[in-house]
């Protein structure tokens, strides 16, 4: 079957010195799918994130995202394009209440310039509105009070790992990178995050998911691939990845579960 | 659970308008008749130094844009204030001839400044924290040094002898530093540049206002709290950091030109590093990030010293019956004392920012 690639990447390439992070790393994320990547630790997973963001630029290869070549852009306007993500250890605006980051995420999709600030024409007035109601809306969709004042880095871990969630889909992705998002969730938030995933793929968000726990991600992702020390090793079905004698040898040391 | 009550109580009354009004009125009423009170108790050089505290609060306030907002530790700020000086300086003296009308060099020096901004800005981009601090700290250095040189080959600024007969502030052939007679009343210069300061800095206060809660000034906080974060949120980080420094250089710039116009007279030793980091005591004195924590700092900090003079003499005659110790050096003992034990006890400033 043929799928409908939003995001490809092709021969990614990244060195560090001497060490060969990633080597022509091909990936085909298909629109509106949930596309698991695992590995071991130092497989490369996040250093490949850190490219499809724009935190670093791949030696070789390229990627594109609905046909636009992202490969070197700085990050805003990778974001721009449609590309957002979160991040392993939470990068909250710690400061700012829940609310504040979610609108801090629709910066690259509002126009306000210094005129607006200052005099808040009505365009500006408008859009102010408009962006607060879609961010509250947005925290509720993740479920999260958006009354909540507190500064962000005092909420519940959980709460800390939805909000960046939201805070990521107001900038209104086609795909959106999530990093971990389960790392020290206890198995009740884990359930609700999942939830959360089914919920953001059926309004139509393609999903990368970079994950540590094995049963969710073979459990919910509709393609997986797996990286081990910079190369990709199998890429397929969660069935076949199970299957797949390579990667039960280099990742998973010995029988599936 | 009493306090909570309380201050319930206290927002509830916030919000009746009949009652805000009233308060908006008493202020407005108090700003409008202080230096009639100020000059008829304390005499008209107390005028004078409220008029610089207003001008160290448009400073203030332009820094708070820069350090408070998008977290850009900047410690040559006063070079912006030195831009706009000289700025009105050479448009509105004897040294080139020139001599434009007010409102055309309060948007010059504002752009100018800006532009000053921009371009000290611009080469510090890849650096956070103390090495922007190094770099920024320099930058003002070499801008008073300039003026300081810029005497030959051709005279542009004078050099350290600095430029002399600055045109005031006038309107209808009126000079606002000469006493004006007003329905009556004398207007001393001090006491009509502390209204036309008030006005500027208010103004200031509303702009800054104005872009703290808006998609601006969220950007900017979002930047102070994690830039890479920042980044990966779509915010273009090097246009938003220009920004900050050319909105910040601004405030100063007009600043300094009104405090051209006021003295009369500017030299590259009125902007010495001393003064930058006076400026950014009041920003943090008062609470970073909080416009109205900045303002606060600004008035103690400005006000506070020269009290501290006034009164260092005499308490010193009537409690060891003589002057020991030079007021002057006094001053500043207590000034330092001042800053550590505010530093100590509320780290974060008199009036935080509410985020904190």
């Amino acid at each position: 079957m043929q799928k409908d690639i939003v995001l490809s990447v092709k021969g990614v390439t990244k060195s560090f010195g001497g060490l060969k992070a990633l080597s022509k790393i091909n990936l085909g994320i298909g629109k509106g799918e949930i596309y698991g990547l695992i590995g071991p630790n130092g497989a490369g997973k996040t250093t490949l994130f850190n490219i499809l963001t724009g935190i670093y630029t791949p030696n070789q290869g390229t990627f594109n995202l609905d046909g636009k070549d992202l490969a070197g852009l700085k990050p805003h306007l990778i974001v721009k394009a449609g590309l957002a993500r979160t991040f392993q250890n939470i990068r909250l605006f710690g400061n700012m209440s829940g609310l504040e980051n979610v609108m801090v995420g629709f910066h690259v999709r509002t126009k306000t310039g210094v005129m607006g600030a200052v005099f808040r024409h009505y365009r500006a007035r408008e859009e102010e509105t408009n962006l607060r109601n879609k961010s509250k809306s947005l925290m509720d969709y993740v479920g999260l009070d958006p009354e909540l004042t507190q500064p962000s880095t005092t909420l519940p871990y959980g709460d800390q790992r939805r909000l960046e969630i939201a805070r990521a889909l107001a900038t209104n992705p086609k795909v959106i990178a999530l990093d971990e998002p389960a790392a020290g969730m206890n198995p009740t938030e884990t359930a609700g995050l999942r939830d959360l995933l089914v919920r953001i793929r059926r309004d139509g968000i393609t999903i990368l998911l970079i994950e540590h726990d094995v049963k969710l991600v073979m459990g919910l992702c509709d393609t997986v691939a797996v990286l081990d020390y910079g190369k990709k090793i199998a890429e397929g079905e969660p069935k076949e990845i199970k299957a797949n004698p390579d990667v039960i040898q280099a990742y998973l040391g010995g029988e599936l579960s | 659970m009493i306090n909570k009550v309380f201050y319930l109580e206290k927002f509830k009354s916030f919000q009746n308008p009949k009652i805000v009004w009233l308060g908006y009125s008493l202020v407005a009423i108090t700003l409008a008749i202080l230096p009639f009170i100020i000059e008829a108790s304390i005499g008209r050089t107390w005028v004078r130094i409220l008029d610089f505290a207003l001008i160290y609060g448009m400073l203030a306030l332009g820094l708070n844009i820069v350090v408070g907002f998008a977290g850009l530790l900047d410690l040559g700020y006063i070079a912006f204030y030195a831009v706009g000086a000289y700025t009105w300086a050479l448009l509105a003296s004897p040294q080139f001839g020139l001599h434009l009308p007010f409102w055309l060099i309060i948007p010059i020096g504002f752009v100018v400044a800006g532009f000053f901004g921009v371009l000290l800005g611009a080469p510090t981009l890849r650096l956070r924290g103390d090495y922007l601090a190094i770099v920024t700290l320099g930058f003002g250095e070499i801008v008073r040094i300039f003026l300081n040189n810029l005497d030959h080959p051709i005279n542009i600024t004078n050099g350290p002898v600095g430029i002399n007969l600055i045109d005031p502030i006038s309107v209808g052939g009126y000079a606002l530093t000469r006493t004006q007679q007003i329905a009556g009343v004398n207007f001393s210069g001090a006491h009509i540049y502390y209204y036309l300061l008030l006005v500027l800095l208010l103004a200031c206060i509303f702009v800054c206002i104005r872009l703290e809660n808006s998609r601006l000034g969220r950007a900017w906080i979002a930047i102070r709290e994690d830039e890479t974060a920042a980044q990966a949120m779509g915010i273009n980080t090097r246009n938003m950091k220009l920004l900050a420094f050319a909105m910040g250089a601004s405030f100063g710039g007009v600043a300094g030109g009104v405090f051209a116009s006021f003295q009369g007279f500017v030299s590259p030793e009125s902007f010495i590093l001393l003064e930058s980091i006076m400026v950014l005591c009041m920003v943090v004195l008062g609470g970073m990030g909080n416009v109205w924590g900045v303002v606060l700092g600004t008035l103690l900090l400005a006000i506070l010293p020269e009290i501290l003079r006034d009164i260092s003499s005499p308490i010193q005659e009537s409690l060891l019956g003589g002057v020991w110790i030079d007021p002057e050096s006094l001053r500043m003992v207590l000034f330092g004392l001042a800053l550590i034990l505010v530093m100590l006890v509320r780290p974060s400033g008199l009036w935080p920012s509410k985020k904190h």
